[in-house]
């Protein structure tokens, strides 16, 4: 017998991130809230860039994936690591950078986003000095859990830090890969990659940033809490490890079912598809799992909080990942996509899974933290039901409004003319169900702050232990005879760490690099040019404006889309985008075949208002842009860089880009002058409103006959 | 008839589902070679600490 080893768990670092993680949840939740309203009520922009929806919607995502769900997970994941290894984490320095790091990565993101400071690269919207932050407080991470699998004291890894550890392997592998940037200045950068390819290596990280952020850690913290709430074992150790293999090998083929029906190669479609529809088997055997775990015990249910959020968690991870194979399916995408459809799916996996399984870890781990009762499990149950019926009063409207909506835009009359033309006759109709989702929000955000209230008053109640006592045999590791592969692989976390990364890197590899690499992958089109000076400023309002968050630009074969927009959209059509401006919500219409389609004072008069040419639009007003002078300062910076990633300028176009920039504004400005009452076009033609025009002017039109 | 399965896009749909077949039915064997004595230790792992809570359950 190993002789027994006197220890404690660090417990500080998990109450900071479990603090963390409360406290911005609270403010995620609040800043969804405010752009659900934004859309109901457009004025309350109040005419100011920093509060306008294209700049806050990202700021709401990353704070609920990375604020909110991101300090839950290393909170739970330091908590149950210590416990099931029986050792203090490693390092208590790289918890600290880890920590502080993760924060001041969050402080970052709250000032730079609502300043349209952004890659426009959905839930990787960072630019590169805030990307390369998160690079150092993710190794601090990793480093630290390896570390402590190293100097454990027991001699196998319970299945939850498989999943651990495959999430920081994978992550590691999607940042870097979705970030491959090069600057321009300090908060601009250009992808390396374009069109097509910058699109499937961008969802190829959102779907596994889903996968690997939202999903597998979680799935590890189900793995330890559930047992521990309901005081037994997991249902099927069995099945917990084909879930694990299954699910990590699987995930990160799904990405391309994000662009079906795009421009994309139709073998990459038809992966994405495929491994969607087969991730039903691993996803369903965890969510059984997890809910056979409690056979016997549902009794219980009725009665304790923790249970009651952690069922209904796992019931939504089973929702979602039903929903999710269904989605991939083209004939279903194919009315879903770009729908409220969309959010509603992301929405039962995000408030139901991840906020749910939140809440039910730390009712049961505060108690445990501060040595104490929970302050009130009638406030809990209360919490419960108010967050069940936000959840439900958020996406029942949004599948409403997204089978709504998509049947308007499919509609055709009789005479085979669309019967609702006018995209925002079909908004008018969901117009009700975007005020419900902001009640269900509403609902939802209340619930958390009755969570938020009790959790403290538990903590203020107690003393939190910060060094908690522990002891267990040192660590002696006798192999046995004839052991099998698996066995041995549970016990080595080298060898399990490389294991795990070949397996999440298979799938990225086979659909990436023939993308890459292989030319007929974008057939080349002769008339795509790059973009003008002027409309390349444009382009960089665009993005920093977050259009994208509303207007796609990707015009589908249907026969629906190409009588609404024009001809659908063609894979070498986007071998200057960088980023890709795709998009994946269409608030708005798609203007990817906006081009020469109104005037430029029309775009004029929306831009300043779009209720002038709109009267029932919910697009807000951008007045800044009729303020600001176009900065031209890094102009020649972004062409050079440009340059090298492939884009054709000619050598020394920097030097004469200015003036040609001038020319094209000119012409712009004294357009609108002609027109619109009490403008100067030698003062517009410096605005940045100009720049867009430009750039929505030549949307769509390098292949249109002139 | 192996030309016509692998002309087209449908070739993508094939493999990925025998890949899929493969890394389950691996998943499988693998699992099922392990002894019930060390499933039973593993499983019990998260039921392993003290509890420092005054509400146990």
């Amino acid at each position: 017998m190993a002789q027994i080893e006197k220890f404690e768990y660090d417990n500080t670092i998990v109450r900071n991130f479990a603090v963390a993680s409360i406290i911005f949840g609270v403010v995620a939740l609040s800043v969804g809230l405010w752009i659900a309203l934004e859309l109901v009520f457009p004025g309350l922009n109040g005419g100011i860039s920093w509060n306008s929806f294209g700049r806050i919607r990202p700021l709401h995502t990353n704070a609920a994936i990375f604020a909110f769900v991101g300090n839950a997970i290393f909170a739970g994941v330091y908590y149950s690591t210590q416990r099931l290894l029986k050792a203090r984490m490693f390092s208590p320095i790289l918890s600290q950078i880890h920590f502080w790091g993760w924060q001041l990565v969050i402080l970052g993101a709250a000032i730079t986003l609502p300043l349209g400071l952004t890659s426009s690269h959905e839930y990787a919207e960072l630019e590169w000095p805030i990307d390369l932050l998160i690079t150092i407080a993710w190794v601090a991470f990793g480093a630290n859990m390896v570390g402590t699998m190293i100097k454990r004291r027991e001699s196998h890894f319970y299945v939850a830090i498989w999943f651990y550890i495959s999430t920081f392997i994978t992550v590691a592998v999607l940042h870097i890969g979705n970030n491959l940037e090069v600057p321009v200045t300090f908060w601009k950068s250009y992808p390396v990659f374009a069109g097509i390819q910058d699109a499937l290596l961008q969802w190829w990280y959102g779907h596994n940033a889903v996968a690997f952020f939202l999903t597998t850690p979680y799935l590890g913290l189900m793995y330890y809490y559930l047992p521990k709430a309901a005081n037994r074992p997991v249902y099927s150790y069995r099945l917990s490890i084909i879930h694990f293999w299954t699910l990590i090998f699987l995930y990160i083929w799904a990405g391309p079912h994000h662009l079906l029906y795009s421009a994309l190669p139709d073998w990459t479609q038809s992966l994405g598809t495929v491994f969607s529809i087969m991730l039903i088997a691993p996803s369903w055997g965890g969510m059984l799992n997890g809910l056979l775990t409690l056979r016997g015990a549902w009794d219980r249910v009725r009665e304790d909080p923790i249970l009651k959020f952690m069922v209904v968690a796992v019931t939504a991870y089973g929702m979602s990942t039903f929903e999710g194979p269904m989605l991939s399916i083209k004939s279903v995408n194919a009315i879903a996509h770009f729908t409220d459809w969309i959010p509603a799916h992301v929405h039962i996996g995000t408030l139901g899974w991840n906020g749910f399984m939140t809440f039910g870890m730390f009712y049961w781990m505060f108690p445990r933290l501060f040595g104490t009762r929970l302050y009130s499990k009638k406030l809990a149950n209360v919490h419960f039901w108010i967050g069940t019926l936000g959840i439900l009063f958020w996406v029942v409207p949004m599948y409403f409004a997204g089978w709504t909506q998509s049947m308007m835009w499919k509609e055709f009359t009789p005479e085979g003319t669309l019967k609702y033309g006018n995209f925002v006759t079909t908004l008018q109709s969901i117009k009700p169900m975007l005020a419900l989702r902001a009640f269900g929000g509403s609902l939802y955000l209340t619930g958390a702050l009755i969570g938020f209230y009790n959790l403290m008053k538990t903590a203020l109640q107690g003393k939190l232990i910060k060094n908690e006592a522990a002891q267990a045999p040192a660590l002696e590791i006798h192999p046995e005879p004839n052991e099998t592969f698996h066995r041995k692989l549970e016990r080595k976390p080298v060898p399990l760490l490389i294991w795990a990364t070949v397996a999440i890197l298979i799938g990225g590899a086979v659909e990436f690099f023939p993308m890459t690499f292989m030319k007929s992958s974008v057939p080349k089109i002769d008339s795509v040019k790059p973009y003008t000076a002027l409309e390349l400023q444009g382009r960089d309002i665009y993005i920093r404006e977050g259009c994208v968050s509303c207007h796609s630009q990707l015009v589908r074969p249907f026969r629906s889309e190409t009588e609404r927009y024009g001809e659908y959209s063609k894979a070498g059509e986007y071998i200057y985008d960088r980023p890709f401006l795709w998009g994946s919500k269409r608030t708005g219409p798609d203007l990817h075949r906006v081009g020469g389609k109104y005037n430029d004072v029309w775009h004029y008069n929306h831009m300043l208002n779009p209720k002038n040419t709109e009267s029932e639009s919910i697009m807000p007003r951008y007045p800044w842009l009729f303020k600001n002078d176009l900065d031209n300062s890094s102009l020649a910076a972004k062409i050079g860089v440009l340059r090298k990633l492939g884009t054709k300028y000619p050598e020394g176009y920097e030097a004469k880009a200015l003036a040609e920039l001038d020319a094209q504004a000119t012409k712009v400005a004294k357009n609108i002058a002609a027109t619109v009452k009490d403008v100067n076009p030698d003062n517009l033609k410096k605005k940045e409103i100009v720049a867009l025009i430009a750039y929505l002017q030549r949307l769509g039109t390098d292949i249109k006959a002139k | 008839m192996f030309k016509g399965m692998f002309n087209g896009s449908n070739w993508a749909g094939i493999v990925s589902l025998l890949i899929f077949f493969s890394v389950f039915v691996i998943a499988m064997v693998m699992v099922f070679m392990k002894k019930k004595s060390d499933i039973d230790y593993l499983s019990h792992l998260p039921l392993d600490d003290e509890d420092t809570s005054e509400n146990k359950n």
